[in-house]
């Protein structure tokens, strides 16, 4: 048994043996949860803490509270939402990786933006944002879509009725949807010399000037709400 | 003879498994009878909220071809409807006696719960 073996979580174990025969058939799950419902969430960025009502700094003392993950941090440069878009550009774990290419995005969009600057007249030059992490923001604020569909089974028919949706669903979307579009044409064998994170700068400032696939995307979504909007007093099924 | 018939039957795939289960005899480790705890998901007859407000959004993105800017005082409309009736229902659960409630389908879940423990279905002795 190698030492790489050894390593590997017990319940990825089964996962490997896909046959139907000879194959225990049990999942393992762990537990996470390693905090009763009792504690709450930590306040970690100043910003946040200096919001806070002196009642609910009151409350806060006499409260049990979490310790703040890796990826939380006090930084003046820290931001949530970077951290979010981290952990969907991620794969198999490698964050540090992940985090490198985010940076790299980061600077193909300043180089473009400065370069238009430059070129643009004095009158337009006030137009252009400069800043990476501004652009990020209107990006991910034009791509949040406003309403989806849901299934709902009538009679034997799944029809899609239009409804509201979440901040926070609508978020996800959106960093799923800049992720994917910028993921689709990944080059399989031959190296196109397009890399990630140029495509990744590029879904960004189209984005943020509401063109692109990703705003296509959200679009489509709305247009198919348009379409089945007979069906939206449907509330569940029988 | 057509042999491919044969050889490309399929099977029901339970069968198939049933062959890779081990065979576990019947432990009852928990009692087999019914909780004093409500945990199922809620569901209401009661009709989606906001429509007419739905309605003048989608008419709104139809004519503005598909322009968010454009709709936004009807997605803010859509919007405060549908806060407002979260709110709305919010208060009525809260501020309701549990002799109010006529159908049991209404309850909430915190309220059956609070019920089955006021008279729970295996009380001890």
């Amino acid at each position: 048994m190698s030492f790489k073996f050894l390593q590997r979580p017990s319940f990825l174990h089964n996962v490997s043996c896909l046959g139907f025969t000879n194959c225990p058939r049990v999942y393992q799950f762990m537990n996470y949860g390693r905090f009763p419902p009792s504690f709450v969430e930590p306040v970690y960025h100043p910003d946040k803490f200096n919001k806070l009502n002196s009642e609910e700094v009151k409350e806060l003392m006499h409260k049990n509270v979490k310790p703040p993950t890796t990826s939380q941090s006090a930084s003046v440069f820290h931001d949530p939402h970077l951290e979010k878009l981290v952990n969907f550009v991620m794969k198999s774990g490698r964050k540090a990786k992940a985090r490198e290419i985010i940076k790299e995005a980061f600077e193909k969009i300043k180089r473009a933006q400065v370069r238009k600057y430059h070129l643009a007249n004095d009158s337009a030059k006030l137009k252009i944002p400069t800043n990476p992490l501004e652009i990020f923001h209107q990006a991910l604020q034009n791509c949040k879509p406003v309403l989806t569909v849901t299934p709902v089974k009538r009679g034997g028919v799944v029809y899609k009725v239009p409804v509201a949706l979440d901040d926070t669903k609508a978020t996800r979307m959106a960093y799923k949807w800049l992720v994917e579009t910028s993921r689709e044409h990944e080059p399989r064998r031959n190296h196109t010399g397009v890399f990630f994170s140029d495509r990744l700068a590029k879904e960004l400032m189209d984005a943020s000037d509401n063109t692109g696939k990703t705003i296509k995307k959200k679009v489509e979504l709305h247009k198919l709400c348009e379409a089945n909007k007979a069906y939206a007093h449907y509330r569940w099924g029988k | 003879m057509r042999v491919t018939q044969v050889l490309n039957k399929r099977y029901p795939t339970r069968k198939q498994y049933e062959h890779s289960y081990a065979f576990i005899p019947f432990q009852d480790l928990y009692p087999l009878s019914l909780k004093d705890r409500y945990e199922a998901q809620q569901t209401s007859d009661s009709a989606r909220p906001c429509i007419p407000q739905l309605t003048v959004l989608l008419q709104c993105f139809k004519d503005s071809d598909f322009n968010q800017k454009r709709c936004a005082e009807s997605l803010k409309a859509y919007y405060a409807c549908i806060e407002d009736h979260k709110s709305q229902q919010l208060a009525d659960t809260k501020n309701r006696k549990l002799s109010d409630v006529k159908r049991v389908r209404d309850l909430t879940k915190l309220e059956a719960t609070r019920l089955l423990r006021q008279k729970p279905l295996h009380p001890k002795k």
